[in-house]
Order: C-alpha cells, then structure tokens, then sequence
C-alpha cells in the first residue's frame, strides 16, 4: 500500500504538482530575511576579546551587538581548545581582572576546580600560572554573561561590506539566510585578523612567514610509564626521513605522549581570516593529526590509542595587525613601558612558535608590558578600534600580546572606550582619558599608572 | 602505601637537638610553628620509592601539634661503574613544605667526578630543592641526561638537557633530580594527610599566622569546621580576606560557610570587609553570602548601602542575594529605587525589574517606579 502511494506520489512530481504526504504541508520558498538594525556599538568576532569588549560595552548601558560566524562564543579559548587563557598575575599582583577574570573565576568555581598557586613565582615555568578552564563551560558562561549584559548576539554571521556613513557604521553582515545591516555609531573588530579593519579600508600588516596554528586533541589508551621512548623515537625518526611524517608537525614524539596531544601539533601558515584559508587549515590539521594517530597505534604500547577528543577548528596564532596610531614594539614590551594612554596589562614571555618549535623568552623580574590606547585605533579611523591579537604591534610582541588574558584586557578597554565615545557621540581617542580608567576601574579592571 | 601507628617501639621520646649533631652539614629553614619540640614519633609508611628505611618521623610540640616531618634516604648514586651511597635525612614543614636537609656525621655529597660539594653548591642545592614548580617534576631522569638508561647515573658525560640546566647542580643531575622527587613526592602528600587529620581550628590559627603565604593557603584548603568556627579563627579568616594576596583572599572567602556565617556580627563585618576589598573578590564574596543560613536585616541594609559604588552586575547579585532570602525591607528598597535614577539603563533596568517583582506597597518607590515607566516607554 505505501509502495503505491510512493509511486502515486512519483508520478504526481512527474507533471509538476508537488506531492504531499501525511503531516506535511506546502511552504512557500525560503526567503533571505533583509532588515536594518541600528545599535549604538556593534562588536564583531565573539572570542576572547569580543565577550569581554560586548559585556563592558551592555553594562555600561549601550545598546550593543556582537556579531560571531560560529556557533559559540570563546573563541581560541572554546571553539579551538586552548582552554587556558592565563596570565593574570605577574610577581604576585594581579594585572588582568575586570570581566575576563570574572567568567574564567566563575568558570573555575562552577567546574570546581581551583586557582593555581601564584604567590609561588613560576621561573621559567610561566604556564604553571595558567588557569585550566572546561572550555565549553567557559563558552556558556560567556553566552551568559553576554546575554545579562542586555546584548543582542548573533551567531552565524559574518560582515561583507562596512561603511563610514553619516558620524557612524554601516555593517552589512550576511548569515545563514540573513543580509542584515547594522548601523552601529561605533565598530569593534575582535575578529582577531583585523578582518573589519580591513574590510572597513584600514590598513593590515602580515609577515610573510606567520606562527604555525594548533589542532588541540587529547590521546588516551596507554600507559606512559611502559612505553619504551627509545625504540618510539628511533620509529618516528624512520616514519619522518620516510616521508609519512613531518618533523615540523610534531616536533618531539615524546612530547606528543607525555602531553597527550595537547598543544604539541604545529601547522604552517594556518590563517583563520577567510572561510577558504580557515578551511585549508581545519584540514591540515585533521590530516596531520589522522596520520599521527595511525602512527602511534602501530608502536609497541600504543596498540590501543583512541583520540579522547578533538576541537572543531585549528586554533590560530598570527594573521594580520592593524597599523594603529601606536605600534607596541619588542622594545616597548620587555621593558614593561608604561604609556600615558595604557588601558591595560600585559603579561606573557615572547613566545614566538616557529618550525623548529618554541623557546620563551621570559620577562625581567618585575616587567609588566602596557597596552595603550592607540595600539587598538586604526590610523585614519573614526569610531572604531580593535582589540585582541590584531593589536598594533610588531612580530615579536604579537607574539606574547595575543594571548588571551591580554586580549581581555584589550576587549574590556575597547569595551569602555566605545561606550564613552558612543555617550559623548566622539571618537574612542578624543575621550577624556580620566574618564576611561574610571570606567574601566569601576567594572574591575586594572589600568596601569605612570609611577 | 600502607599507614600504621603501632605501640610497639615506634613511639619514643626524643629531643629534637640530640638528633641534630652539630657537625652535621645541615641547610634548614624555619618551621612555621616555633614552639619547643617534644616527642618524635616513628611512622612505619611503605612510600615504594626505592629507598632504604620507609620511616616518616613526625616532631610534635607538647600540644601533639606536628611541627616537622622528617624521613632518613638512603640511595645509591653512580659514575664510571663506583656507586656510592646517598645518604641524607629531608625535612618537612608541618604543612607539608620544604624545610630543608642533613646529613649525617661524616657524610656528605658528591658529584660525578666523585669531588665533594663546596659549601655554595649545598646552598644551591637547598634553594633548588625549596622550588616547589621546578621544571624537574615535568621530566624522567633519561630524559634530563639522554642516554642514561640506568636512573641511578650522576653523569656529565653526557650533557643535560638545556631546558632544566639552572635547576640541577652542576655535575650532580641525579642528586639533584633525585632529591627533588623526594621532597615533592609521596611523602609530601602523606604528610598533608598527616596534618590535615589533625588540624583543629586552634592549629589552624597558629598556621595561619605564618608569615609564609603556602603554609596560610594550605590551612585554607585542608581545614574543614564541620560547622565549629572559633572566635580566634574567624578573626583569621578574616585577616586573610583582607590580606593583599589574591590566592589567600580568594579561599578565605571560599572557606566561609553556612556555619562562619551564622552570626550578624559576622555577617555585618562581610559587608564591611566586602566594601573593601579588591574587585575580583567582590562577586565570591556576594556569592559566598548566598550560601549562608540567611541575611540579617542589619546585613542587608549595610549591603545596601554599598550599592550606588558598584558596577551594574555586582548590582545584580545583590539583588538577586535580596531576592533568595526575599528581602523587602523599606530601607533596603529606598535604596534600590535610588537607582532607578541612575544614567546607565543596564543599573536601572536592574533595579526596575527587582522593584517589580517585590511590589511594594511604599508611595516614594511606587512614585519612582512610575517616572522609570514613563521615561522608558
């Protein structure tokens, strides 16, 4: 009987009336929905900086949006698994708090885990400071805090076109069936690649060589303490003159054991910028790892190695950086300079990952690098400004500003800014700066002063 | 690992300077508690690391409080096919911490070239031994020194790996790797079972007037009220809270429970403490008042009060703590309604929607409630 009904139904498409079964009912085309929004700041890219840069912004009491193209908001500290988003303490001070601290001490208290000991200084050691978090914990945290601070989030979208019109912003971003504008008075790209910057026609810098990007995953199904490192390292060597590994991938195999996959993988050129470089490095990485995995399985001890988990994308460490108004030099960074326009601390040794892996160099005793106000303005802008990674800076303090404590810093910063130029309808640099460090002071972030 | 305290000649009397000999070489810190040492007890403990005598000597003073462990190692160290024994006693905190180490009468360390330490490389070895996040936990010893597949190699021979050059004494790796394993290994954690047994919130007190910020954080994390707080202990809790170092203030605030907060003396020295300590406490320290057994009247009108110096989500959670232990006293509310006022709409809104919910009957909050309508229609 439904074998005919089937056939009946065949044949009905056949002369181009649309069949219908039981409980189903004609719908008319899907539209692309097309609507204008305006808003009072618009945030663009939901990670790191972009939470804290919205969260700021809504407590303040503007009218914000944050726009993200995945699904989840975090960012390298979620979506790509570098779920350790310290440094917040330096020589036994804090010197990143605010909004950031707030999700990840909430994130360690509902996953109750515990702060690592930093009154104990942590050498050479820096990641002893670290603050492990649940990332997809910390991504609805932050979904929570957004979402209480009264912002209107976005998911799914990206911008296309972004233009100066009339004293603000108008953002046309498209989405899974959307086409939305967004007239926003002021812009923060938290994109982490000065994508809006550069879609908006600031100007970007690149190297020609970048820091490799991470596939994080966690390996499971042996015994470390079996394991003969000897006879492994003496097949990985094999495996890599052979040509069926590269050495620049997985530098050290112990390591890649010891770890458990986390953090170890390096993959060249990896760029998030666009969907079409993004995709060649969520590939890269998958392949790399896909050919580790069938590698270990085959040495004495590794039989049964399962992979515990692996993140949806290939976190990313460089792309582009605005040209700003201030670029924040090597120089500037390991002397722990203190500018006058400083909104925030930074915290991290120069970490600068290349083919041949990473060796930081650490701080002075007592160095806590600034970030100040001009790094996050793109030159030539007007109500706009950046924060995280795309930072102006050069290579080398990129290399330990985009981590993501810093980059907390940087959103609440840019967070406040725009709400206090949006209010006195200026631009974030024509704000009385007074008025910035108190705002900022009062949703508990810490901005340094001149001694 | 097996633990047990027997009667039967493991407990003996013993003064604590006739088991330190004065010719020893001998680097130790000072104990946090300084109270007279009284009787030395013999713990029997398997700990499987290899050594000879698996004996925990725990010092206590006249009160039965631990004042330091101590543990005799004895362990062989080899070069160019000579072994030689290793041959020391390690010193712990009450807390489990570092305090150091001695050797006994005529003995004393040597490095691969079988030439004895200088004084300077014991003083190293006990400032490397004290750094608790030394990277040596992080790597076996074949790793350190490639090579040497026997572990109980003091080799230079090979070279150490760079990475942890500034952590060993030169020419003894494996003392040193050794040594360290030791002090931060099974022992450390038995001795923190040990103390953490006993710790009565009169030991906690005296701990945690340590001037040593670990041994303060280590009371906080092992001491359990089952629901007793002393007078003394909740002024020392309190003292950490106030204290500038965030670890110590973050767990005093933590260690606060239903218990410690029983009291609205208590409850009225939080709010005073709150509004003064820095802003990462302030939302543990408001969610910490969450979970006590209620808020007075007096609390919450001194929590009031703090509310037109806070950010719109610290705001928030003190509305939301009103709210739990439903609070609708007409103080309290004058207060909230005052920030109906308020230029930032994210406090406003707040405000509002609690005014809202509680409905008061008072004129002045319904008044402000209407103008708050009226001017965000």
């Amino acid at each position: 009987m439904k074998r005919r009904s089937a056939l009946a139904a065949l044949g009905s498409l056949s002369i181009g009336v649309p069949s219908i079964l039981k409980g189903e009912r004609l719908a008319a085309p899907y539209q692309i929905s097309r609507k204008t929004i305006t808003t009072d700041i618009l945030v663009i890219g939901g990670g790191t900086a972009g939470v804290v840069a919205a969260v700021q912004a809504g407590r303040a009491g503007k009218k914000t949006i944050l726009v993200e193209n995945g699904s989840q908001l975090g960012g390298v500290t979620t979506t790509g698994g570098v779920n350790f988003p310290g440094i917040f303490f330096a020589w036994g001070k804090q010197v990143i708090g605010g909004i950031g601290w707030e999700i990840v001490q909430e994130a360690v208290a509902l996953n109750g885990d515990q702060l690592p000991n930093v009154s104990i200084p942590h050498g050479r050691q820096h990641w002893r400071h670290q603050i492990r978090v649940n990332g997809q914990l910390y991504a609805m945290l932050a979904e929570e805090k957004v979402l209480s601070a009264g912002v209107d989030i976005r998911f799914y979208e990206t911008p296309v076109a972004i233009r100066f019109r009339k004293g603000g912003w108008e953002v046309i971003t498209v989405g899974k069936g959307t086409e939305t504008t967004i007239q926003a008075n002021q812009v923060i790209d938290c994109t982490g690649n000065a994508f809006a910057a550069s879609i908006a026609g600031f100007d970007v810098l690149r190297e020609a060589e970048t820091q490799p990007g991470t596939l994080m995953f966690k390996l499971e199904g042996y015994d470390l303490t079996k394991l003969d490192f000897k006879t492994i390292e003496a097949r990985y060597a094999e495996e890599v003159k052979k040509g069926n590994l590269e050495k620049k991938e997985f530098l050290n195999i112990a390591g890649v054991l010891r770890s458990k996959g986390d953090n170890v993988q390096h993959i060249a050129g990896a760029d998030s910028t666009t969907s079409e470089t993004h995709t060649i490095a969520n590939i890269k990485g998958r392949t790399s790892l896909m050919k580790m995995l069938r590698f270990l399985r085959t040495l004495p001890g590794c039989e049964n190695t399962r992979l515990a988990d692996v993140q949806n994308e290939t976190a990313v460490r460089e792309t582009f950086r605005i040209d700003g108004h201030y670029l924040i030099t090597h120089e500037d960074y390991v002397t722990g300079k203190v500018f006058e326009d400083a909104v925030s601390y930074s915290y991290y040794p120069i970490d600068l990952h290349d083919d041949k892996g990473v060796i930081p160099k650490h701080l002075v005793e007592g160095v806590v690098p600034t970030i100040p106000l001009r790094a996050l303005v793109p030159k030539g802008s007007k109500n706009f400004l950046v924060a995280g990674r795309c930072v102006s800076s050069d290579r080398l303090a990129n290399s330990a500003l985009r981590v993501q404590a810093s980059c907390m810093g940087m959103g609440q910063a840019a967070g406040a800014a725009a709400a206090l130029a949006s209010s006195t309808r200026k631009s974030p640099l024509e704000v009385p700066f007074e008025d910035l460090r108190n705002l900022i002071e009062e949703h508990g972030g810490i901005v340094p002063r001149i001694v | 690992m097996v633990f047990e305290r027997t009667g039967l000649a493991l407990l003996f009397l013993m003064l604590l300077s006739g088991f330190q000999k004065k010719d020893t070489i001998r680097y130790l810190g000072a104990r946090t508690l300084s109270l007279p040492p009284d009787t030395v007890v013999a713990y029997p403990v398997d700990f499987k690391d290899t050594t000879a005598q698996e004996i925990l000597y725990q010092t206590l003073s006249k009160e039965g409080w631990p004042l330091s462990y101590h543990r005799s190692i004895q362990a062989s160290v080899c070069f160019d096919g000579k072994c030689r024994l290793l041959d020391i006693v390690l010193y712990w905190n009450t807390t489990g911490r570092y305090l150091g180490f001695e050797l006994p009468e005529g003995e004393f360390l040597s490095k691969s070239d079988h030439e004895p330490f200088l004084t300077f490389e014991y003083a190293h070895l006990h400032r490397l031994l004290a750094d608790s996040l030394s990277p040596l936990a992080d790597y076996r010893f074949d790793e350190i020194v490639p090579g040497t597949a026997n572990e109980e190699v003091d080799a230079v021979s090979s070279a150490t790996i760079k990475e942890v050059l500034d952590y060993i004494v030169p020419g003894a790796a494996y003392t040193t790797y050794r040594l360290w394993h030791l002090v931060y290994g099974a022992t450390k954690h038995k001795i923190t079972e040990m103390t953490a047994a006993v710790l009565s919130p009169e030991l906690a007190v005296a701990l945690l007037q340590s001037p040593d910020i670990s041994d303060q954080i280590w009371v906080l994390d092992n001491f359990n009220s089952r629901g007793f707080w002393s007078e003394e202990l909740i002024n020392a809790v309190f003292r950490c809270m106030e204290s500038d170092n965030y670890n110590l203030a973050a767990r005093a605030v933590s260690v606060a429970d239903a218990g410690f907060l029983r009291s609205q003396e208590v409850q009225l020295r939080w709010v005073k403490t709150f509004a003064n300590v820095e802003y990462g406490l302030k939302k543990l320290m408001i969610n910490t008042l969450a979970r006590s057994p209620g808020l007075s009247g007096p609390a919450a009108i001194a929590l009031s009060k703090t509310l037109t110096s806070l950010n719109g989500d610290l705001i928030g959670s003190i509305l939301d703590l009103y709210a739990g232990y439903n609070i609708s006293d007409t103080t309290v509310l004058t207060s909230v309604s005052a920030l109906l006022d308020n230029p930032n709409t994210f406090i406003a809104g707040k405000a509002f929607g609690f005014l809202k919910a509680i409905d008061s009957p008072d004129l002045v909050i319904r008044g402000k409630m209407d103008a708050y309508r009226l001017n965000n229609r």
